[in-house]
């Protein structure tokens, strides 16, 4: 996928373009704000990583220009740790996600991976967690190649917990994403089918945490 | 202030004021004195002068020329009734013949006798020993052929009006002093009521936390103005020192992040690749001290806002601790997962107000989670809330390896050397977390103790004062 760093340090901005393209991912880089604003009208990226601190136009006025242009990249912040405000003002402007300076590399893909997963569940792709792949427009489900066959409610449940990426997904949130207009889902029944689906993909090293007062993380490998 | 002789004020003012009052005290004394003597003197010398005329008027030529005296008794009376004067009288012939008296009363000296019959002189002498006051007349007797001039003296001894002065001086010296002993008092209680007000403003600077650095604006009495003044100048000064230093520590805590966070990251991207363990080993070592070192910086970072959020205690707002808790929790589940710490999130009680920085509150989570994951993984750590009517609780357990009862203290140290080299840090450790968890936990009117999992672990316990009323 198509990524765009907006870093003003080159050798913080090298070392996540090399980060990225270890994944995969093709990686423009932008210094400072004016530049990022201009490559950010001029072409569509399917993620922009926008650090806030940035020389001359800061990062938000960056990200409020994007989102007035209505366009729907996915954005993740970088902000100083413990900048609470940016942090509000970030996810109020429309930043899809937040992470502060500095990060554990691990973590900084894992957020990337759960944005990248996230627009390619909205944009009806196919979403690839580990050897499982769910294919959003068609609503078919593959683990190791070989389809998997699931009931609508597991596959409900399955989509809402693979769009979400490496996120903790509530139980309210997966009764919400599962339960048809008319016909909710208690957090019981959650539970049910969740320990069906957990069942099938526990042997291929799929594995979904259920973490107390929490929810569910699904976990590749 | 210490090694200096301090003076009392109270001493000070009331020297001041008493030396001048005993001073003024004295000469109205003595002024009195005087006066009583002059106007006893003055009355005395009347009668000293009507005796002597009287004696005078009783002086006739007798048959054979010689002066001869009629004394009249009751002109001496009057002078002796008073008090236990002694009185004395002489009547001598112009040509010095004694007519009658006490032969050796002196005289006034020769020119200060009266040159005109009824005009008394007086004077001062010494007869017997004792002071004496006397008063004397010239007077000519005659008869159908001749006339004689005689002199008449009459003294009397003075101690009576000198006593009636004394008296009076020593009625009015009691009173002054009377009157000094009550304006001491006054003074003395005066100074203390009034140096009230200054003590209660000491009280009030005395009770401020070291940090707080806002003026006083503790109601003090006119006069301390310039005092006060000079303290608020002096803590405005102090303040901006202070912050300077805490500007410094956070410009320099930011800008040391970003190259901390390169190094850590591209050891970490180095790490990734086929390593011989020569290449290996000490990259690990480099980058567990890259990681030590930017989570310090982190910490200096967080000291500063802290500091700041101490000083200027603004940015106070109400918060859902339950709500915090499930939201930094969930956050930072996905993460503890990868380093194998299972988290779990138990909420007695939701929502749970308490008054405080959501930065602030929201850091000593965070530092209680990541101390978990770096001392307890792999294994579960619990973030618990429960709240009772005054308080509101925020418990991170682990089942880590804990801290011994006697290092507890020092763990909540900064930069205790036994947190330091704790083997809860690995050696590593910046003994940084705990305390600043602690000082945020004091900042917001609560505290943070560390105590035992049941089974084993450690379990941070912050608690907070409960806001009421809102929400």
């Amino acid at each position: 996928m198509r990524i765009l760093v907006v870093e003003d340090n080159p050798e913080l901005a090298a070392t996540l373009e090399q980060l990225l393209r270890a994944d995969g991912h093709a990686v423009d880089i932008a210094t400072d704000g004016e530049g990022a604003d201009a490559v950010l009208s001029a072409e569509t990226f399917d993620l922009a990583v926008l650090d806030l601190g940035l020389p001359g136009l800061d990062g938000l006025e960056v990200l409020k220009r994007l989102r007035r242009r209505r366009d729907d990249t996915a954005v993740l912040v970088l902000t100083a740790r413990g900048a609470l405000d940016d942090r509000v003002r970030g996810l109020d402007l429309g930043a899809d996600d937040y992470l502060t300076k500095p990060f554990d590399i691990a973590e900084f893909e894992a957020r990337v991976r759960a944005l990248l997963r996230r627009r390619v569940g909205a944009q009806g792709g196919v979403v690839a967690v580990g050897p499982l792949t769910f294919d959003v427009a068609s609503r078919r489900a593959t683990l190791h190649g070989a389809a998997l066959d699931l009931p609508r409610r597991e596959l409900d449940l399955l989509e809402a917990l693979v769009v979400r990426g490496e996120r903790v997904v509530t139980k309210q949130e997966l009764a919400d994403a599962v339960s048809s207009f008319g016909d909710p889902l208690t957090e019981s029944a959650v539970e049910l089918y969740m320990s069906r689906l957990r069942r099938k993909l526990e042997p291929a090293g799929i594995r979904i945490r259920s973490l107390r007062g929490l929810g569910y993380v699904l976990e590749a490998g | 202030m210490r090694g200096l002789p301090r003076r009392s004020l109270r001493r000070n003012l009331l020297v001041w004021l008493l030396v001048p009052l005993f001073g003024l005290g004295a000469l109205i004394a003595a002024e009195a004195y005087y006066h009583a003597l002059h106007l006893a003197t003055a009355v005395a010398d009347r009668t000293l002068a009507g005796s002597a005329l009287s004696i005078s008027d009783r002086v006739t030529i007798a048959n054979d020329g010689s002066l001869e005296v009629d004394l009249p008794y009751v002109a001496l009376e009057m002078l002796t009734s008073v008090g236990d004067n002694r009185v004395f009288y002489l009547v001598r012939a112009r040509d010095g013949a004694l007519v009658t008296g006490y032969k050796d009363l002196p005289l006034p000296e020769a020119e200060a006798l009266p040159r005109m019959p009824g005009n008394p002189v007086f004077y001062d002498a010494e007869y017997q020993g004792v002071p004496v006051r006397a008063a004397a007349v010239i007077g000519i007797a005659s008869d159908a052929r001749r006339s004689a001039g005689y002199t008449v003296v009459v003294a009397e001894t003075t101690q009576g009006r000198q006593a009636l002065a004394r008296e009076t001086l020593t009625r009015l010296a009691s009173r002054l002093t009377a009157l000094a002993v009550i304006v001491a008092a006054v003074v003395w209680l005066g100074i203390s009521r009034g140096l009230r007000p200054l003590a209660d403003l000491g009280t009030a600077v005395g009770r401020r936390s070291p940090d707080d650095l806002r003026p006083i604006d503790h109601a003090a009495p006119r006069e301390t103005a310039d005092l006060v003044d000079a303290i608020n100048a002096f803590i405005d000064r102090l303040r901006t020192a202070v912050e300077g230093l805490r500007q410094f520590t956070g410009t320099l805590g930011h800008q040391m992040r970003t190259p901390l966070a390169i190094v850590q990251s591209n050891l970490a991207l180095a790490l990734r690749s086929d390593l011989p363990p020569a290449a290996r080993v000490p990259l690990e070592r480099a980058e567990r001290a890259a990681r030590d070192a930017e989570r310090l910086t982190g910490q200096l970072l967080l000291l500063a806002r802290m500091d700041e959020a101490r000083a200027t205690r603004e940015g106070f707002v109400a918060v859902d601790m339950a709500l915090l808790a499930e939201e930094v929790t969930g956050e930072r589940a996905p993460a503890a997962l990868r380093l194998g710490l299972e988290l779990a999130l138990e909420v007695a009680v939701a929502p749970v107000l308490v008054r405080g920085a959501p930065v602030l509150l929201r850091e000593v989570l965070l530092n209680l989670i990541d101390n978990a994951a770096r001392h307890a993984a792999p294994g579960a750590a619990t973030v618990r809330v429960s709240a009772d009517a005054a308080a509101v609780r925020l418990e991170v357990e682990d089942h880590g390896p804990g801290i011994a009862p006697a290092q507890r203290a020092a763990a909540l140290e900064r930069f205790a050397r036994g947190g330091a080299a704790d083997s809860r840090d690995g050696g590593g450790g910046t003994g940084l977390g705990l305390p600043i968890c602690r000082d945020i936990a004091v900042l917001h009117g609560g505290s943070l103790t560390l105590g035992d999992t049941p089974g084993g672990g450690l379990r941070v316990t912050l608690t907070l004062p409960r806001a009421m009323g809102e929400g």
